[in-house]
């Protein structure tokens, strides 16, 4: 739940890599208890934006603050409350686990307690692989062993970016359940990024859209969401003709066909029985008919010059 | 700054390649001592041929202090590629395998960062020159005995009294780790611009070839540059085996011939080292991580 105080505070950031604009004058904020979501395809200028958020990468132009501290003047400072966690988790695999969470317990500034570093692995369910070299583990493992190198020092704010990379189905479970745990039990700050839009919607209180290096939207899921519009997901049994037919029925509509052959068009969810019905009525045989989630209904329809590139991933 | 250098060394010693580097001395100095030890009276009877014609020379000429300096003759040779091998990995290898973005997510400067691993690079070549030591010097008088040191050069024949040698040995492996410590810091420097440590390591070994090479050639144009290589002052340390002669051409216990060479040699390599390090710092510190 979001409290008043602002723990990341980012204003005209901007970062370019010769003549590529990869971040442009992006503002925003991240309250205390947020599980804040980034939002954006691949290239949107996320990893980006989160890099320059740990100092990783320097901005061209604007300011970062977290915890009311600049970033430029106060790195350390404010690596002291972060943990973070960039794209797939890459350790020292010729080290154990335990010899990973020692080392970077001790650059976080704490005494090596072995006990506690024990529990701390035994909270990813990693105690019982702890002397294992990293370089034997699956990659589901590295990204646990990650997390809780990230969060060895107990940090306040928690970077996560693209976490669910590579994992498999109960690898993004596990991901899901650390992210609400941390935000929900033990009150930490939460910025994740992902592509992928379900996870997103089911973790985030606080959603920022990006595409091409801009902010797109930044608000509550809440007050983005449009419950009533949808995309739906459409298999006929003559997709180009229906195709055909329903564009000069519904002129205005955002229609696209799909590789695989079927189609996407965004439409009210009221519409849906008599979409069916003229579908039919026109000679064409329903094989399938999905709706998609309303989160990316609302991704698609605010990045529709990427509809087609989406529909190829969703 | 302990806990990082800890940490570093920690590092380089799980490090399989580490040991590479102190195998690769024990098996050439192995090898040197088995040649030397199968053939090497002979080999020293035919390079003394002409000295015999004109000195009675007595005693063990092919003793543990000779194949000590004959051994530390090659360090141009094959120690900076072992001591590339490490350093050149120190921030690349970081890079390479991605620890380095997750390094730099905590609270640690990068100046102290690089610090750290430079002064693990320095204390993993000094560890390695003082393997070299145990096995050119003390095994070498286990394996030959000890006696007077007779060293030949190209015009003159240089005799080392047996109780002055030793500490000549200290000073010159000292010297010989002040070597190597700027080929340290020109492999730390290349690999903080790299994304694997093999760049780093074939630019810093070709740096050192090219040098040596211009070294040799005797051109004016290359004699005015050799002065301010850092691979013309690297064998610097045989100067702590010059020793000099009092009226009666006797060898003066504890003299150096020249220590003013010794000591503007020693400080241009100190001189390459702080260059390379700061510009490894100062670049590393405007380093974007993308890896």
């Amino acid at each position: 739940m979001s409290n008043n105080a602002p723990i990341i505070e980012v204003s005209g950031l901007s970062r370019q890599f010769g003549l590529f604009q990869a971040v442009k004058d992006l503002n925003f904020s991240v309250m205390e208890g947020d599980v804040y979501g980034f939002l954006g395809q691949n290239g949107a200028g996320k990893s980006t934006t989160i890099r320059m958020l740990l100092s990783l990468l320097r901005p061209s132009s604007g300011s970062i603050r977290i915890f009311g501290m600049d970033l430029r003047t106060h790195r350390r400072d404010i690596l002291h409350k972060v943990g973070a966690v960039i794209e797939s988790a890459d350790l020292y695999t010729y080290l154990s686990g335990y010899e990973n969470m020692e080392i970077f317990a001790r650059l976080s500034g704490l005494k090596v307690d072995r006990s506690l570093l024990l529990r701390k692995l035994d909270e990813v369910g990693l105690s019982d692989r702890s002397n294992d070299p990293v370089r034997n583990y699956s990659q589901g493992m590295r990204q646990r062993l990650g997390i809780a190198v990230a969060m060895v020092h107990d940090p306040d704010l928690i970077i996560l970016d693209e976490p669910t990379n590579g994992l498999d189905p109960q690898g993004i479970a596990d991901i899901r359940r650390l992210i609400l745990s941390l935000s929900r039990e033990h009150g930490k700050t939460v910025v994740v990024s992902s592509h992928l839009l379900s996870e997103i919607e089911q973790v985030a209180t606080r959603l920022l859209i990006m595409d091409k290096g801009r902010k797109v939207v930044e608000g509550s899921l809440a007050e983005m969401l449009d419950p009533k519009q949808t995309v739906l997901q459409l298999d006929t049994t003559d997709n180009a003709g229906c195709l055909a037919h329903l564009q000069s029925k519904y002129p205005g509509y955002t229609m696209a066909t799909n590789p695989a052959g079927s189609m996407s068009i965004s439409i009210s969810r009221t519409e849906i029985p008599d979409l069916a019905t003229e579908i039919m009525q026109a000679g064409f045989g329903i094989r399938a008919m999905v709706p998609q989630n309303a989160l990316e209904t609302y991704f698609l329809s605010i990045t529709k010059d990427h509809l087609h590139v989406d529909d190829h991933q969703h | 700054m302990w806990t990082i250098i800890s940490i570093e060394l920690f590092k380089i010693f799980r490090k399989p390649r580490t040991y590479i580097a102190f195998a690769a001395v024990t098996i050439i100095v192995g090898l040197i001592q088995l040649g030397f030890l199968v053939d090497g009276e002979t080999y020293l009877q035919f390079g003394m041929q002409a000295l015999s014609e004109s000195f009675e020379v007595d005693g063990k000429v092919l003793n543990g202090y000779l194949m000590a300096y004959l051994i530390l003759q090659t360090l141009l040779i094959h120690v900076p590629l072992l001591i590339a091998l490490v350093a050149g990995d120190m921030v690349s290898g970081e890079a390479n395998m991605g620890t380095l973005r997750l390094l730099l997510t905590k609270p640690v400067s990068r100046t102290e960062l690089m610090a750290g691993k430079f002064i693990a690079s320095c204390i993993y070549t000094i560890l390695l020159l003082i393997w070299m030591a145990i096995w050119a010097l003390g095994v070498s008088l286990l394996i030959f005995g000890a006696d007077d040191m007779i060293i030949m050069k190209s015009e003159v024949v240089t005799q080392v009294v047996r109780n002055d040698v030793l500490w000549r040995y200290v000073a010159a492996f000292g010297f010989a780790s002040l070597a190597m410590v700027t080929v340290a810091a020109l492999a730390f420097l290349l690999s903080v611009f790299a994304e694997n440590s093999i760049g780093p390591i074939i630019t810093c070994m070709s740096i050192v070839i090219v040098f040596t090479i211009l070294n040799t050639l005797n051109l004016p144009f290359f004699n005015t540059i050799k002065p301010f290589l850092f691979t013309s002052h690297m064998l610097g340390w045989k100067g702590f085996f010059d020793v000099r002669l009092n009226e009666a051409h006797e060898q003066i216990v504890g003299s150096i011939e020249n220590p003013a060479a010794i000591l503007r040699s020693a400080s241009i390599l100190a001189l390459h080292t702080l260059i390379f390090f700061g510009a490894a710092v100062y670049f590393f510190r405007r380093k974007d991580v993308l890896s």
